[in-house]
């Protein structure tokens, strides 16, 4: 089977003093749950953006559903295909209500009209904010907006979700409706986050970011 | 249901297709800065006013606005309606023709500010987005409009917890040097986060598919309201233009 994420000998750094990534490599399969864990400032969320093409590499190889992505316009496929999960839901909510913003990646797949009002209706359903539908995302609360926020990449039934601190300030119920909806997925997960419970729940293997590299982990 | 632009509460008489409320109240614009007669822009105030309150904007709200803006104008007065204003011209003398000129510059005034009210008190800043995609209007004048309705909650949001921040830390805006230049930086410190924010949406837009357009669920349907409405407004600038060409 194809990996969908292939990255070799990925080096990346803000200033070349201090590199963030010294030559990572990881490979992640269709099937994989894989938690990603690492101290603050590690790189977790820097290795998510990297993947989308969000941040480039200053060297090594990234292959992203089966083909070598460089360019900006090598990453439009990988974005379509890999949903990720910004850790600040006010970012990834832009539109001026939430229907709006499940149907935001839908539309730009090109789905007809009729199957992405079915995507946004069943979507928000199944992570119980089907009543915030047409309410603008500032009176949300923060759980909904973290919520609605997975709503908008789930929609676009990606290959594979890159979920940067998905739990971060939920409560109880808010994490069971997550984990919920994260066990059903059919999807690949990579799962940045500091909070173990939820990642023995939703994921199956770790691995940890530790000085620039990839070393196996355990949860 | 996403907040109107300015809060109208819910007690619209008319609720006319957002496209058609977007036509005629430009159409309407337009016939005003026509008119050329005191007795026509009185009518035709008088049917902005009518048209506000059946869009469901509160008396409250449109006193604060006409108080506003009608206290600007007043600024104006004696540099309008005066011969002349100059101390060596003292005693100064009113003029019956500019004094008539600052009238018919305050009732247009007026009359533009109720239909802008009755406007954005109908509907929210996305319904009025999309409603100018409807119109076929520049889609980028349509998504700025549709990501500055939800974006600038976010900036007025992080400028009250900047400000809030800079308080609870004895922060207070006095006549002293020091409080002024704290509020450069936190200005500063805003327009920085607003930066990085826009960075951010845009890599979430990007990630979602982006490619220079923006899809919306919502579908107008004209009804047979919007019809009588569109009657009622012809009807009522006819009389308006009949009374401003027969004024004299």
């Amino acid at each position: 089977m194809e990996p969908l994420f292939s990255l070799t000998g990925i080096v990346f750094g803000h200033t070349s003093e201090r590199p963030v990534f010294n030559g990572i490599d990881l490979t992640l399969n269709p099937s994989d749950r894989v938690a990603l864990t690492g101290s603050n400032g590690s790189g977790k969320t820097t290795l998510l953006y990297l993947m989308v093409g969000l941040v480039r590499p200053q060297s090594g190889v990234l292959v992203a559903f089966g083909r070598h992505r460089r360019k900006e316009a090598d990453f439009h496929e990988v974005r379509l295909r890999a949903g990720l999960l910004f850790d600040n839901s006010d970012s990834q909510l832009f539109c001026a209500t939430v229907e709006d913003d499940v149907a935001f990646g839908p539309f730009n797949l090109g789905w007809p009209r009729a199957r992405v009002e079915a995507a946004v209706r069943d979507t928000l359903e199944r992570l119980d904010v089907a009543t915030c539908r047409d309410r603008s995302p500032a009176e949300l609360s923060y759980g909904e907006k973290r919520l609605v926020a997975l709503a908008t990449i789930l929609a676009m039934e990606p290959d594979v979700m890159l979920l940067d601190e998905p739990t971060n300030g939920l409560d109880d119920s808010h994490v069971d409706t997550m984990v919920r909806a994260l066990q059903t997925t059919k999807c690949a997960l990579l799962v940045a986050s500091h909070d173990r419970i939820f990642l023995k729940r939703v994921t199956t293997q770790c691995i940890r970011l530790d000085q620039g590299r990839i070393v196996s982990g355990s949860l | 249901m996403a907040r109107p632009i300015v809060d109208s509460g819910d007690h619209a008489v008319l609720r006319p297709d957002p496209r058609l409320l977007i036509l005629t109240v430009s159409v309407w614009i337009v016939l005003l800065i026509l008119l050329r007669h005191p007795r026509g822009l009185v009518a035709a105030a008088l049917a902005a006013l009518i048209l506000a309150r059946a869009l469901g904007v509160p008396w409250r709200l449109l006193g604060r606005r006409a108080l506003a803006l009608n206290g600007l104008l007043a600024l104006w007065f004696p540099l309008l309606a005066f011969e002349s204003f100059a101390p060596s011209a003292w005693p100064w003398s009113l003029s019956a023709e500019r004094t008539l000129l600052f009238a018919t510059v305050v009732l247009r005034a007026n009359a533009i500010l109720l239909l802008a009210q009755g406007l954005a008190g109908s509907m929210d800043a996305a319904t009025m987005s999309c409603a100018l995609m409807g119109l076929r209007c520049p889609p980028k004048l349509a998504h700025l409009m549709l990501l500055a309705a939800r974006n600038l909650e976010i900036l007025r949001d992080e400028w009250h917890t900047l400000y809030r921040a800079a308080s609870l830390r004895g922060f207070r805006l006095t006549f002293r040097r020091r409080p002024w230049q704290t509020l450069g930086v936190l200005v500063g410190g805003l327009t920085l986060r607003s930066l990085d924010r826009a960075d951010t949406i845009l890599m979430a837009m990007k990630c979602r598919g982006y490619q220079g357009r923006v899809h919306i669920l919502r579908r107008f349907r004209y009804h047979g309201a919007d019809l009588v409405f569109v009657l009622i407004m012809l009807i009522a600038g006819s009389i308006i233009h009949w009374l401003d060409s027969t004024g004299g």
